[in-house]
């Protein structure tokens, strides 16, 4: 066969699936009751492309029932049942996911198809991509390894390049052990902490910061300098006088740049967007950068998300909460949200409980909606425009809140140290939680921390597993976006 | 945004429902002759409210009715009205702040909202 591959493998490294943490789970002690035995499932899953390949979203596992919907196999081994495939299929072909079917072979660190494994795929997944109208494919897992087989809707078969798994910790999992580069001296310091190969996650991942304010400049400069491979910023707004005091890599010439003072053509102050990809620049790494001079609700901002490894939400606006949640749970994507709140009595000028938060979310947490973190009122206010604001005035004048650098510092260094550890698996939980990941709160005028016990709600319209919900639909998500016409707003039609 | 409209007409079935595209991807929606009580020195006004392009997410708030809007006794309209421009057209318009604290995009809708608004005026709380 030479350097050809054979008909019935799949072509390598091709996909990528990812698991929120308690579907992992939950596979995994079906698969693996320590019984020593085979096992089966089926997992579904909603399918989302972009530059960096097809991924599946994995939505739902279901459990094949030993000797009822795992029997013995007429050429391998055991086999899913026919009544067991039908069912699941149509399942699959109602609500519109990929089909994969799971099972397990011994080992540890290693695992590959079987001939008869590879055979039965030909047998039936052409059929069962006909019936559903989705990718098919077959899993195989070992206790630390996972392969996989795909058969695309446009008729390609491709491998499992690595499953991701979205918890507390952000773990891959591939077919094999991999070799890989070794680390740049840059970085060696922290390596001694994070490892090679702690290192070389950071290199591959590509997070948004959505707001490049106080609070977002100083994460992106924090994952620059962690050796983050490509990052994605987000921000409509120019530098003000007013916020020197705090954005990463600002200077006072940025509010009034020598175009516009020597009498050329005016630029006026620079984005934020450039200060931070500048500042980036500056520092001599090799981190990509890719900039939107956009509101996070535009079209182009939310493409960019959707391809993210990670979302760091530093923006205070109930929009961008609104948008980042959406695409995070239909994309299966975990999004760090840090602010600071300072209140501040009007009438006396009284200093309340400073606090600073840092709060991870991943798919299994519950998300801003389930708990209370987005306010419908003021999410109209803010979509409606100008109309939104003048109705605001009822209401009182909407009066700049107080920031301080230092206190982003706080906030901000909780919320990257937790981006960090996660990435590299150093996240443990010393007490038993429903759920994993959490909200950490820092009141620095009482010196006190905890963290905040997320809420979840089952139902919920974004993190929910209901039919309706966005959760891991990927492409097939409607997503909240604002059009942008120039026409606008068009002459009344009337509905008698 | 058109499951929205469509459920505005069929719950005011009847009363001309004129809706402007926003821009954003939201609509302009006003509902005209539509009866006022007793309390109202006029027989009937329209009700407008946008609904943005992020509904259902979204709260729909305020909503706005005639700016001559009278009450018979002469009394102040009272908390929760004030004279403001809306709209597409930047019409002249009284408006109603009715927010729900217990928005849920399940349950809720722009025309639930709307008659849930008109009650309100029409009871003069």
């Amino acid at each position: 066969m030479g350097q050809q591959r054979r008909m019935s493998e799949p072509a390598p490294d091709q996909w990528t699936l990812v698991f929120p943490d308690d579907l992992w789970h939950q596979l995994q002690a079906h698969l693996f009751p320590g019984d020593g035995e085979e096992h089966g499932a089926v997992v579904l899953a909603g399918a989302a492309t972009g530059r960096r390949g097809l991924r599946l979203l994995a939505r739902e596992v279901i459990f094949a029932e030993d000797g009822v919907d795992y029997v013995p196999g007429t050429r391998g081994h055991r086999a899913l049942s026919p009544l067991f495939i039908a069912k699941v299929a149509r399942r699959a072909q109602s609500a519109g996911w990929a089909y994969l079917a799971a099972h397990c072979h011994g080992g540890t660190d290693h695992v590959a198809f079987s001939r008869t494994d590879l055979e039965s795929h030909e047998r039936g997944y052409p059929a069962l991509r006909q019936l559903t109208g989705r990718p098919v494919g077959g899993l195989v897992f070992a206790r630390n390894a996972a392969a996989g087989d795909l058969w695309t809707l446009s008729g390609e078969r491709v491998g499992l390049k690595a499953v991701t798994i979205i918890g507390d910790n952000v773990v891959t999992v591939t077919s094999r052990r991999r070799d890989g580069r070794p680390v740049r001296d840059t970085f060696d310091r922290q390596a001694r902490l994070l490892g090679a190969e702690g290192q070389r996650s950071l290199e591959g991942l590509r997070v948004a910061v959505v707001g490049l304010g106080g609070a977002g400049s100083m994460a992106a400069e924090m994952l620059v300098r962690l050796g983050v491979g490509e990052l994605v910023y987000i921000d409509p707004d120019r530098i003000d006088p007013t916020n020197i005091s705090r954005v990463v890599g600002s200077a006072v010439i940025d509010t009034n740049p020598p175009t516009a003072r020597s009498g050329m053509a005016a630029r006026g102050p620079r984005l934020k967007v450039e200060i931070a990809a500048d500042h980036a620049r500056r520092s001599g790494l090799s981190t990509r950068i890719e900039i939107h001079a956009s509101d996070v609700a535009e079209p182009g901002a939310v493409r960019a998300l959707k391809d993210c490894d990670w979302i760091v939400l530093a923006a205070d606006s109930q929009i961008a909460r609104h948008i980042v949640n959406a695409v995070a749970h239909a994309y299966l994507i975990p999004v760090i949200q840090v602010g600071v709140k300072v209140p501040v009595d009007a009438q006396t000028g009284t200093v309340g409980d400073i606090f600073c938060v840092a709060r991870h979310i991943t798919p299994t947490t519950g998300c801003l909606w389930c708990n209370g973190l987005i306010d419908p009122t003021e999410l109209q206010l803010e979509a409606t425009g100008e109309d939104g604001m003048r109705a605001r005035a009822y209401v009182g004048p909407d009066a700049p809140a107080p920031s301080v650098i230092t206190l982003n510092g706080v906030a901000i260094s909780l919320g990257m140290t937790e981006l960090l550890l996660s990435t590299v698996g150093l996240i443990t939980r010393t007490a038993p939680r429903s759920h994993s990941a959490g909200y950490q709160r820092y009141l620095p005028g009482s010196h006190r921390y905890w963290m905040d016990e997320p809420r979840r709600d089952p139902a919920c319209i974004h993190c929910g597993r209901t039919d309706v919900s966005l959760f891991a639909r990927g492409d097939d998500a409607v997503l909240p976006t604002r059009w942008t016409s120039p026409a606008a707003p068009s002459p009344p039609g009337v509905h008698e | 945004m058109q499951r929205a409209v469509d459920e505005v007409c069929r719950t005011f079935d009847g009363h001309p429902v004129a809706t402007a595209a926003d821009g954003s991807g939201g609509a302009f929606v006003v509902i005209a002759g539509l009866a006022l009580s007793d309390l109202y020195a006029q027989d009937t006004t329209w009700l407008g409210f946008q609904v943005s392009y992020l509904y259902p997410a979204t709260d729909v708030y305020p909503h706005y009715v005639r700016p001559d809007l009278a009450r018979r006794d002469t009394a102040q309209l009272g908390i929760g009205f004030s004279a403001t421009t809306w709209g597409y057209d930047s019409r002249m318009a009284i408006q109603v702040s009715r927010r729900s604290n217990r928005w849920d995009p399940r349950v809720d809708t722009a025309a639930l909202k709307a008659v849930k608004v008109l009650a309100w005026v029409n009871s003069g709380a």
